[in-house]
């Protein structure tokens, strides 16, 4: 119970210390040669010389609205990302081809040089068991998994041979949202609230959903800030009981008692900023601020029940649940108020077959409920108010599946499923400025490597910067002596799906 | 044995920099015992320093640096192999100098310092290591079809993109890109490239290679020419690469053009009005919409056109209208919703002539209001949760631009859309009201 809130003296106490710790350690160093070599490094890692001219962090105000390179079409993003990997082979990726093959083993040839992350031996070929039709007027393959997306298919413009270098879930989850498989580099998200700051004062640029039980494999540094200012890392809302944790009023407190204490901690803030000058501690004022205007804002705009019944109804929400479509339509609410960045992530869609929740007959019928109607409501919902135009949802995941039956440890599964598979899998887009009723790229007979139009995970997160007005080549921070982007020295915008 | 060059000199530079601190570091009681080392140290740095001159050497045979641009980076490097070679004598047979070896190592120290400075600047280019270096403008197309393509176009292109390895100090491939001359004379295969008949500037030929190919140019990871500059180097080159050409010599299609207002920070697509006359506004004539609290921003950095929001501000009201005397011109989309603006406010909003995109939703307009409107550039138009009907639709179809109008929870019906929609064929209205059937597993989308 005690540590679940630190009181005012703990916490300063803390600060204390750490300054303490850091002033020790500087004079350490500056007693030793070391200091010698040591400063410039410990400067280029302060924004004290890094900063200024070409960042668009004010530390004072870092969420300031701000206006990208371009006009851009998208103001803002709701991104799906289905942790675990959907089998694109049962949605959205029809090969005919590869159901007359289901049972044979699989050539040699495929197998060669090639790592799984379980698939041993010789696996055996598994055809789709999706039902699948040429929909609307775009004629997009769809499967009958997700019978009600498929009504809205002239809206989508998919990627079908979008490739990764990872096959493991973490590394893959940190690649597609950060740029980089490794830990420490800024979210997707927290680069779009660097770039774009936020258009409500009283709502965080960038809220983060969760549903599925789980968090993501890779954690909470998925939506982490990495080395950009920690106000830029998501903001983890709960769709079900505080929609922010830590956010009302301690028992005995009131909101007169609260303002004083932030003032109070600001104040303390203040003088530490003027003795040491570190900008985390403007932010650290401001991120109190925002708190605070928060505990009024947020529960009006987490709150779902106050929608009408039709609109729940639409959604197929079920409010006071923690559930992906409650996330759905709490994003629509939270982009129609001006944030900039919605990032939602599902868990369990990882379909090996050892069991019947991760089951291709099963398991991912029961994911595909949950999700086929809450996205096609939003994607209709944004279009009736005349925000789909401008708001940019993405759905996607961190690999695909493969086109063999996984055969965990040479043994047969007791369900069909199928093995992570990084070389070729799909990502849709919707609205934001993409072009309705597109589909770019093609893999082979059995959609195991793309033939034509193959995208990187770099390339979707340029054209993503694109259509929010940024280019993904000039976007970039300061850090450690050398300007960082999202995008490494990779990334092509994907035109073919521009509008 | 000239790719080594820049590999090698990092071996002299560290340890003869460490024997020289060893030196003096050996003055200190706590120092001495290091002293040993100095010898053998000395002596690695010395032959890495021979290796490093032999190498250079090599390098500046290979041609692709000019002799006078690395003259003196030469001869400082030739100084400072001869020196470590001596300093190893000096080791070897010390002679009764008080601190010898100290001053030997502070004149080497100097000499490594200022060859390696040399290379550096002739690697990285001269002002490498000035802090302030001027801020590199992405360079941009200039619009005026009367600009000399050479002087105001290509030129600065090439300076950008080319001059680094083609330029005064490396011409590799022999190949100069400095001055128009130059261009013309061009580099170790010269101008043209290919057979008689299907004759091409090698320059096309070799910026047209696709990427992975290795004689695509510039290479690889280097910065690469825009779609757009290729086809106006291209189109240029083929019309005998004069200096005299203009650009509307060049013929270039709309799209080219068109393509070069993007870098102006145009949009090329219709979404915005079109404004190269138009000059951004100030920011302190924005600071009073600020403190009322609306959120104003450029289109893009630098852009001339602004959006408005004022979504947030309950309190919005027709007499607010006041707040944007002087900014009309500049004006591209303003965001109503929900505010508590009446008919009253589209006066001031018909008057703004690049208006593109209006949210007007959940406010207490109505039909008459929206007859104002009949005169804007209007792209996009929010009526959502408002009182009109198909009698404040039709006064729309005078609007040239219009592209889509939102009615959702408004009063429009239904059976009167057949008829507005022939009268305005182009526009997309959505009337809403999306109801999705979880029963059938096919979805079905009906309107209102
Ligand atoms: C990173 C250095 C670099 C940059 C930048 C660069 N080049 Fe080159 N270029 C080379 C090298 C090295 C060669 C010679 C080797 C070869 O033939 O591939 C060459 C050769 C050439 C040649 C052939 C010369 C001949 O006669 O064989 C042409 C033409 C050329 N470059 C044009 C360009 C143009 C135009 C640009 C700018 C848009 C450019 N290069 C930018 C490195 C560069």
């Amino acid at each position: 119970m005690n540590n679940k809130r630190l009181s005012l003296a703990e916490e300063a106490h803390l600060l204390d210390a750490q300054l303490a710790t850091r002033r020790l350690f500087l004079k350490q160093c500056s007693m030793g040669l070391g200091a010698l070599a040591f400063s410039p490094l410990i400067n280029a890692c302060t924004s004290e010389s890094t900063g200024s001219s070409n960042t668009l962090f004010d530390p004072t105000k870092p969420l300031l609205p701000k206006t990208p390179h371009l006009p851009g079409k998208a103001k803002s993003v709701i991104y799906l990302h289905m942790a675990g990997a959907p089998s694109q082979l049962e949605l959205f990726d029809y090969k005919p081809e590869l159901k007359k093959l289901d049972g044979q083993l699989c050539p040699e040839s495929l197998l060669k040089g090639k790592k799984f992350a379980f698939i041993r031996g010789v696996p055996k070929m598994l055809g789709t068991i999706g039902e699948f039709k040429q929909r609307g007027q775009s004629g997009a393959w769809v499967s009958h998994y997700m019978p009600h997306l498929a009504g809205v298919a002239d809206e989508l413009s998919f990627l079908k041979a979008v490739h990764t270098d990872q096959f493991n879930h973490a590394p893959a989850q940190l690649l597609m949202q950060t740029g980089s498989a490794r830990l420490g580099r800024p979210s997707l998200g927290s680069w779009v609230t660097y770039g774009l700051g936020s258009e409500n004062a009283n709502l965080p640029g960038f809220v983060v959903l969760t549903s599925g039980g789980q968090n993501p494999d890779a954690g909470k540094s998925v939506w982490g800030s990495g080395f950009l200012p920690s106000v830029y890392q998501g903001v983890h809302c709960r769709s079900h009981g505080e929609p922010v944790l830590y956010l009302d009023n301690p028992a005995n407190v009131d909101g007169n008692m609260r303002k004083a204490s932030i003032d109070a901690i600001n104040q303390a803030n203040k003088e530490t900023y003027k003795e040491f000058n570190d900008p985390e501690t403007l932010s650290r004022i401001s991120q109190y601020e925002m708190a605070f205007r928060m505990q009024i804002s947020a529960p009006d705009v987490m709150n779902i029940s106050d929608e009408p019944a039709y609109i729940h109804e639409m959604y197929g929400t079920e409010p006071g649940k923690e559930s992906f479509a409650n996330n759905v339509l709490l994003a629509r609410k939270l982009v129609e108020k001006g944030v900039r960045f919605v990032q939602l992530f599902d868990w369990g869609w990882d379909v090996h077959g050892n069991s019947t929740d991760t089951s291709l007959e099963i398991g991912l019928v029961n994911k595909c409920k949950q999700i086929d109607k809450a996205i096609t409501a939003l994607i209709l919902d944004l279009k009736q108010r005349g925000l789909l135009e401008e708001t940019l949802i993405v759905w996607g995941s961190e690999f695909g599946r493969t086109p063999m039956q996984e055969n965990r440890n040479g043994l047969e599964m007791p369900f069909k499923g199928r093995d992570h598979h990084a070389d070729a899998f799909t990502i849709w887009m919707c609205g934001g400025g993409t072009k309705a009723g597109t589909t770019y790229g093609e893999t082979d007979e059995i959609g195991f490597y793309p033939v034509d139009g193959k995208v990187s995970v770099y390339d979707v997160q340029a054209t993503i910067l694109h259509l929010l007005g940024f280019n993904h080549e000039t976007f970039t921070y300061p850090f450690q002596g050398r300007p960082f982007r999202l995008t490494d020295v990779e990334g092509t915008v994907i035109k073919p799906i521009l509008s | 044995m000239g790719v080594l060059h820049p590999l090698v000199i990092h071996f002299p530079i560290a340890l003869l920099l460490l024997a020289f601190f060893l030196e003096i570091y050996g003055l200190s009681a706590t120092g001495k015992k290091y002293k040993a080392s100095i010898p053998l140290i000395t002596f690695l740095g010395g032959i890495g320093a021979v290796f490093s001159a032999l190498s250079g050497y090599f390098l500046m045979n290979q041609g692709d640096y000019e002799v006078s641009s690395v003259e003196l980076h030469r001869n400082w490097g030739i100084a400072l192999a001869i020196g470590s070679a001596l300093l190893i004598v000096l080791y070897r047979f010390p002679p009764k100098i008080p601190h010898i070896h100290l001053l030997g190592q502070g004149a080497l120290s100097i000499l490594v310092l200022v060859t390696g400075h040399l290379g550096g600047n002739l690697t990285h280019g001269e002002d490498f290591l000035s802090l302030d270096k001027p801020k590199k403008e992405p360079k941009q197309i200039v619009l005026n079809q009367d600009a000399l393509v050479y002087a105001e176009i290509i030129a600065p292109i090439f300076e950008e993109k080319c001059v680094a390895c083609h330029g005064k100090t490396k011409q590799k491939g022999k190949l100069k890109l400095d001055q128009i001359e130059n261009v013309l004379k061009g580099g170790k295969n010269g101008f043209y490239h290919g057979s008689e008949e299907g004759k091409m500037a090698l320059m096309s030929h070799r910026m047209r290679l696709p990427l992975s190919d290795k004689q695509h140019m510039p290479p690889k990871g280097k910065t690469q020419l825009t779609e757009r500059e290729i086809v106006i180097i291209e189109k240029w080159l083929s019309l005998g690469a004069r200096s005299k050409l203009l650009l509307k010599d060049l013929q270039l299609t709309e799209e080219v053009v068109s393509a070069s207002m993007e870098e102006k920070n145009m949009p090329k697509t219709a979404d915005w009005p079109l404004v190269p006359d138009l000059a951004a506004v100030s920011e302190t004539m924005l600071t009073p919409l600020r403190d009322r609290g609306m959120v104003v921003l450029p289109l893009a950095s630098g852009h001339p056109l602004l959006q408005i929001n004022c979504q947030s501000l309950s309190d919005f009201s027709d007499k607010d209208g006041e707040l944007f005397k002087g900014l009309e011109k500049n004006i591209a989309s303003i965001r109503l919703s929900g505010t508590r603006i009446s008919d009253k406010s589209l006066k001031w909003i018909s008057g703004l002539p690049n208006l593109s995109k209006l949210y007007l939703d959940n406010t207490l307009i109505t039909d008459e209001g929206i007859a104002l409107l009949k005169n804007t550039e209007l792209r996009y138009l929010n009526l959502v949760g408002t009182s009109i009907t198909e009698k404040g639709l039709r006064t729309l179809s005078s609007l040239p631009l219009l592209k889509s109008v939102y009615l959702y929870q408004s009063e429009v019906k239904i059976e009167d859309m057949a008829e507005i929609q022939q009268r305005m064929p182009k526009v997309y209205f959505d009337l809403g009201g999306y109801k999705i059937d979880t029963l059938t597993m096919e979805v079905r989308t009906e309107e209102k």
